[in-house]
């Protein structure tokens, strides 16, 4: 029998520990002492900072001012930066996945013009997949690319697009032509569209977690060079594969309710009682597998493989676990004559409750996820 | 499997030879009592149980990572042989520099709070518990103490025991009791860690042992489902088996990621382990709490008939329950794990997990 999900066991080089160690230095002297002004969001400062320290564009080719290095040097920069809380989100999306995607499917010139100065932290990058009538269902996306003599007019309404506000650029998928009678994935094309082009309004929406990462944005005949449109015309789906799999399959998939296992550490630490202990335990075992499976789909991607469905078990494990993290310290502590005593663990485990219901959500919902991984399986 | 430098043309072959040998019958019929006599001696003619002993001391000297790939295809075939528990013998006997006879020779440890010496007519008199098959192992090693320190010892097995009771798996599990057992060989140096060893290599080994019946488990699912009609038509197709085919297959992959981390762990300290190692811990616990997701899963798809004794999902059910409590359940695992936590000066929980 072969099975045909292979997490091969990941072993770092050496000179990964030292990347390491200098990140963490980094982070020592550039963030922890200034946290509170930076925040754990959004932060052109803090980009800006790891653009110059090279953090961004890790593994993008020297000739557009990239790092060339390996995409498991890329994961310690990033896994570091994420367990600190580090505010990356105004590189995030840019580093992980448009760059990458602008370096395969754009043109010299706009690659010339836009990569070096994102990986000097400047360009801020934003998803525009999900409609009002179109969320997992990718492939019913409405809003409209229409070729006219000045290049492209573009159509619609694009929503819960993250930091769409921020951003200076959004990769986003707009109907080019109808789908075909046989493959309804037919007929999207990715544009590169400058978030300052005349024609686009951008509105907040409000979380009910306090914030406003999500947005709504609205495109009324807004014109776009011909230049800018990414790849095949009607054939955006065949781009997707790669892409997806650096989404889905990186350490903010399990790390983004960290602090609050770290807060349950603290608190066993001055509490080594043995049920505590053991429970704290198997938390820290979870993370530690999911650790490693993520960190073997880095190797897979490293070695220029497509992992679909291995990032797609990466992100159904991880965001299942990391979304239950809350309500398990909550029940592990909750009951301890002393919670009353701990108003900062209580403040961690709400606030991370209050982020945790999106979890599954973003990036690719639980049943998109088994879908795919059923498809892998040979059940549909 | 994802551990590299292993060689594909063994894994093949020990494939081959455990796939034949492991049937449903086999597994019904050492249930009963019955020892596979003709069955261990192939898996012991291919150098198995012994993968991991030099050929100075009568092994095969495999790569390391051959020892626990065997592991894992032991499990993924579930075979009724004691081949994990020679092979964490074989480990022990190889750092212990001790030579090993071509018969099963399985690893007992002493209760707790008991002690066994040799006497001065070079015999040991006590008591030991094996995990499983002790009633038909020829030899035992043995944690024995001396005025010099502790040693392995290596004794005959006079066969007596108490009551042999089954495992959850359906072997047979006892207590051997022995009274001025003949010595045939003594360890050298000092081994005083040697329960922790044991305990750190069995975990690996279990772990290896549960990824691989896991593994069996899914395509037993997968293959099942497709074959199953119900309403007009495969259960496959339905969106609520596809599910939880996905979660499974899951919990599979966690398990064997997992397992492998830790067999790699192992083979870079040469099998000599000091303090809790995280992915050991992290490997047992996975086995553990994953294991039980993957049976409750594989259960609920098969339906009634995978609840039935004719049906092979239950030996791999079975073994499952049965080697997640040996070498510390994943409650003893994640205690330890904790403890690490709180016992270090600062509890960063990242240094540690990212090691």
């Amino acid at each position: 029998m072969k099975t045909f999900i292979e997490f091969d066991a990941v072993e770092l080089p050496n000179h990964l520990h030292l990347t390491r160690e200098r990140v963490r230095e980094f982070l020592q002297r550039e963030y922890l002492p200034n946290k509170s002004r930076l925040g754990s969001g959004f932060s052109p400062e803090f980009s800006r900072l790891c653009g110059d320290a090279g953090y961004i564009g890790m593994t993008w080719p020297k000739q557009y001012g990239g790092g060339g290095k390996s995409f498991l040097e890329r994961y310690i920069v990033c896994e570091e930066m994420l367990a600190a809380g580090a505010p990356v989100w105004g590189h995030w999306v840019a580093d992980r996945q448009s760059g990458p995607m602008l370096l395969d499917y754009a043109s010299e010139k706009i690659k010339n013009d836009l990569i070096p100065k994102m990986i000097a932290g400047k360009y801020c990058f934003c998803i525009g997949l999900s409609e009002p009538d179109s969320g997992s269902d990718l492939f019913a996306a409405k809003a409209a690319a229409e070729k006219t003599s000045e290049g492209w007019a573009l159509n619609g309404t694009k929503l819960w697009t993250s930091g769409a506000r921020q951003a200076h650029y959004m990769i986003a998928l707009m109907r080019t032509e109808k789908a075909t009678e046989d493959n309804r994935r037919h007929g999207l094309t990715q544009f590169l569209v400058p978030m300052n082009t005349p024609g686009i309004t951008v509105r907040p929406v409000r979380s009910m977690a306090g914030d406003s990462e999500f947005n709504e944005v609205h495109f009324d005949n807004v014109i776009i060079p011909s230049d800018n449109a990414l790849g095949e015309i009607n054939g955006a789906w065949k781009q997707a594969s790669k892409e997806l799999a650096y989404e889905r399959s990186g350490s903010e998939r399990f790390l983004e309710t960290f602090s609050v296992l770290q807060a349950l550490a603290d608190y066993v630490h001055k509490n080594p009682k043995v049920h505590l202990q053991e429970a704290l335990g198997s938390l820290v075992a979870d993370l530690y597998s999911f650790r490693q499976m993520s960190l073997s789909v880095a190797m897979m991607l490293e070695q220029g493989k497509a992992p679909m469905v291995e990032a797609a078990l990466v992100k159904d494990v991880g965001t299942l676990w990391q979304q239950a993290l809350p309500e398990r310290v909550r029940s592990i502590v909750g009951g301890e004559s002393d919670f009353d005593d701990q108003p900062e663990l209580r403040r961690d485990i709400n606030r991370m409750l209050k982020i945790a219901p999106k979890l599954t959500i973003q990036g690719g919902t639980t049943e998109v996820l088994r879908g795919i991984i059923a498809r892998g399986l040979g059940l549909r | 499997m994802g551990l590299a430098n292993t060689d594909a043309l063994l894994a093949d072959a020990v494939s081959k030879l455990l796939g034949n040998i492991s049937s449903n019958e086999l597994c019904l019929a050492v249930e009963k009592g019955h020892w596979p006599a003709s069955e261990w001696a192939q898996v012991v003619e291919m150098g198995l149980p012994m993968a991991w002993l030099p050929e100075s001391l009568g092994g095969p000297e495999l790569p390391p990572e051959e020892g626990f790939t065997i592991a894992r295809l032991s499990g993924r075939n579930a075979t009724p042989l004691p081949i994990g528990d020679a092979l964490i013998a074989s480990a022990i006997a190889t750092q212990a520099k001790l030579k090993l006879p071509d018969t099963l020779v399985l690893f007992g440890n002493t209760p707790a709070n008991e002690t066994l010496v040799i006497d001065s007519d070079d015999t040991v008199s006590g008591r030991c518990r094996v995990t499983t098959f002790a009633n038909h192992a020829e030899y035992l090693m043995l944690p024995i103490q001396t005025s010099t320190g502790s040693r392995v010892a290596l004794i005959e097995n006079s066969g007596n025991q108490s009551t042999v009771e089954n495992t959850l798996a359906g072997e047979p599990c006892c207590e051997c009791i022995f009274e001025k057992a003949r010595v045939v060989a003594l360890s050298d140096e000092d081994f005083s860690d040697v329960q922790k060893t044991i305990e750190d290599i069995g975990a690996v080994v279990r772990s290896q042992q549960i990824a691989g019946a896991s593994e069996a488990i899914m395509a037993i699912c997968v293959n099942y489902v497709n074959i199953r009609e119900q309403f007009g038509r495969p259960i496959a197709k339905f969106q609520a088996i596809q599910h939880h085919l996905a979660a499974l297959a899951g919990e599979v992959a966690s398990i064997a990621c997992t397992a492998d981390v830790a067999s790699l762990s192992l083979i870079k300290s040469n099998f000599d382990s000091s303090g809790t190692n995280i992915a050991i811990a992290s490997a047992k616990v996975r086995a553990g709490c994953s294991g039980a997701k993957v049976i409750r899963i594989a259960h609920q798809v098969h339906g009634a008939i995978g609840f039935t004794e004719e049906y092979e999902l239950h030996r791999f059910t079975r073994r499952i329950w049965s080697w997640r409590e040996e070498f510390g359940n994943e409650m003893v695992w994640s205690h330890r794990l904790g403890q690490l936590v709180t016992d270090s000066e600062s509890p960063q929980l990242w240094p540690l997990v990212c090691v």
